[in-house]
């Protein structure tokens, strides 16, 4: 058997265009991201049918960056990977169809991944030393969960949102505050002049037996809040920030050390496009001595939707020779 | 025996939401597989090229060029034929020439002056005005606003038929008329939606 698994993954979910080639599910030979925020920002949110357009304008030129910039030919692959499953479905079918062809042209395997599995693995992409079983946030725009990761494929969701993922809820307060799209980055820079403790807003659930989230009640109370006061002419929107983001960041990590703590488990990996927020990585950080377990983030450019995370689990996939037929199709919003 | 001359190509239709249309075309014959089912154009597309091919013995390298219809249509539909057909053609190194179903009906017609009509759902119509042989303007109207919106222009329809299909591909195929597989699109035809009765 061939030493070296040369894969290359397809990610086209929501609002980035991702083409990456891993070799041995661990090396990153190319990592391509088309994002499309110029496209979605006038509209302070993504529009899904011109994100799925915008998908299939830039494919193939992704698809070339990623082969050119890898050093490795077509021929060079053992088999092609695609998120198939989550996403907007408009999105998914752009990605999935381009893997489809790439499999049968090229008479390679085909392996399916689900997009959330891919975050779980951009840490162990990034850490080798993250082992199982381990505890994973998986936080975003579009998703909130606490997941037992017991080993490869088995995992399962102790905790979800009820209502809106924190990412969204970033996003939905940067636009009601008219700070720009996408909100989490916006915010996390103008946080860092603000002062996190001037406004006491909610800790939403932090205090239920449950490791479950909720954000949309945070949601309008900034905004609600904002309303009463914008007048106010001492009101600095970056305390407002500030605070703000501290109420998401505070409760995001309580729940998680309390399902560490009730687990017993001394790994935590935190994924996804909010885990590149600094407060959420420095506070994290901080609690590390304080209850002795090891904090795990990707590296920044596998913290937001990228191709490289689904290369990441295909590769374990190749091992366990799970691959797909030619009739493979999306499942939108298939749980993990 | 088999010319060596006579062109292979395939040419895919996914612009209606439920028929996944495939023919593959050896000098003038061809051969057809049809998928009715609906949305299930991802599921079936690639399944229906590998299956095309086999029939017909030949192998992706035999092919010449292939062709996809560019809509108006069912834009999750074509959206799914471009992104097969964009990666096949960067993939397999193959020219990739488009048609649009308005020009299947000038085809046929030779309209100077008209109205091209497609139907897009249960209520709307893709149309294409036609002036002086130029199209004039394009857009989406309700079939109920049509006859006040345009009472005394020439209708035209889109009727299937292969054979012009296949003289607008071969056209093309003459003049080197081939899509840019980097940047090419389908015909979403955004503008013009026209519903008079609710215009202010």
């Amino acid at each position: 058997m061939k030493k070296d698994v040369i894969i290359l993954a397809i990610e086209t979910s929501c609002d980035d265009t991702s083409v990456a080639v891993v070799r041995n599910g661990a090396e990153v030979l190319s990592n391509i991201v088309w994002n499309q925020n110029m496209t979605h920002e006038k509209f302070g949110g993504i529009v899904p049918e011109l994100g799925a357009r915008r998908h299939l304008k830039v494919i193939n030129y992704v698809i070339e960056e990623a082969i050119k910039s890898s050093g490795i030919e077509l021929k060079d692959l053992d088999a092609v990977a695609v998120n198939n499953q989550k996403g907007l479905i408009r999105s998914l079918v752009v990605g999935v169809a381009a893997a489809k062809t790439i499999s049968f042209s090229l008479n390679i395997p085909l392996i399916s991944v689900h997009h959330i599995e891919g975050h779980i693995y951009s840490n162990i992409l990034s850490h080798p030393e993250l082992k199982f079983p381990h505890l994973c946030l998986t936080v975003s725009g579009g998703h909130n969960l606490l997941v037992l990761v017991n080993t490869h494929f088995s995992y399962e969701i102790i905790g979800n949102t009820l209502d809106d993922a924190c990412g969204e809820v970033f996003d939905k307060v940067a636009r009601f505050l008219n700070l720009g799209f996408p909100g989490g980055p916006i915010i996390d820079k103008l946080s860092k002049e603000g002062d996190s403790k001037k406004f006491k807003f909610s800790r939403p659930m932090l205090d239920q037996d449950n490791f479950n989230f909720s954000f949309s009640g945070l949601k309008t109370e900034i905004t609600r809040f904002y309303e009463k006061n914008k007048n106010n002419s001492d009101l600095k929107i970056v305390d407002v920030a500030a605070s703000f983001q501290q109420a998401v960041v505070d409760t995001l990590i309580g729940k998680t050390i309390k399902a560490a703590k009730k687990f017993n488990l001394t790994q935590i990996s935190v994924v996804g496009g909010v885990s590149a927020n600094s407060k959420l990585r420095e506070d994290f950080k901080n609690y590390e001595n304080k209850f002795g377990f090891k904090v795990f983030f990707p590296e920044m450019g596998y913290t937001t939707d990228n191709a490289a995370m689904i290369g990441a689990v295909a590769y374990y996939k190749f091992l366990n020779q799970s691959f797909e037929d030619l009739n493979l199709d999306v499942f939108p919003n298939r749980p993990l | 025996m088999k010319m060596k001359e006579e062109l292979k190509y395939l040419v895919i239709d996914t612009s209606l939401e439920n028929i996944t249309n495939l023919n593959l075309f050896i000098g003038n014959k061809s051969t057809n597989i049809i998928y009715d089912e609906s949305r299930a154009h991802l599921k079936n597309l690639i399944l229906g090229i590998k299956e095309i091919l086999e029939r017909s013995n030949l192998k992706i390298s035999d092919l010449n060029f292939i062709s996809i219809n560019e809509g108006p249509g069912s834009w999750t539909g074509l959206r799914i034929g471009y992104a097969t057909l964009k990666v096949f053609a960067y993939i397999n190194k193959l020219p990739l020439i488009t048609y649009n179903n308005f020009e299947i009906i000038l085809h046929k017609n030779k309209i100077l002056n008209g109205l091209m009509l497609i139907k897009s759902s249960n209520v709307n119509y893709y149309f294409s005005l036609v002036n002086e042989g130029e199209v004039a303007q394009k857009g989406i109207i309700p079939e109920a606003e049509l006859l006040l919106k345009f009472p005394n222009l020439e209708k035209f329809y889109l009727e299937e038929d292969l054979k012009l299909i296949e003289e607008v591909i071969l056209q093309k195929f003459k003049n080197g008329n081939f899509a840019n597989i980097f940047d090419v699109e389908p015909d979403y035809i955004t503008e013009g939606l026209i519903i008079s009765k609710f215009e202010k």
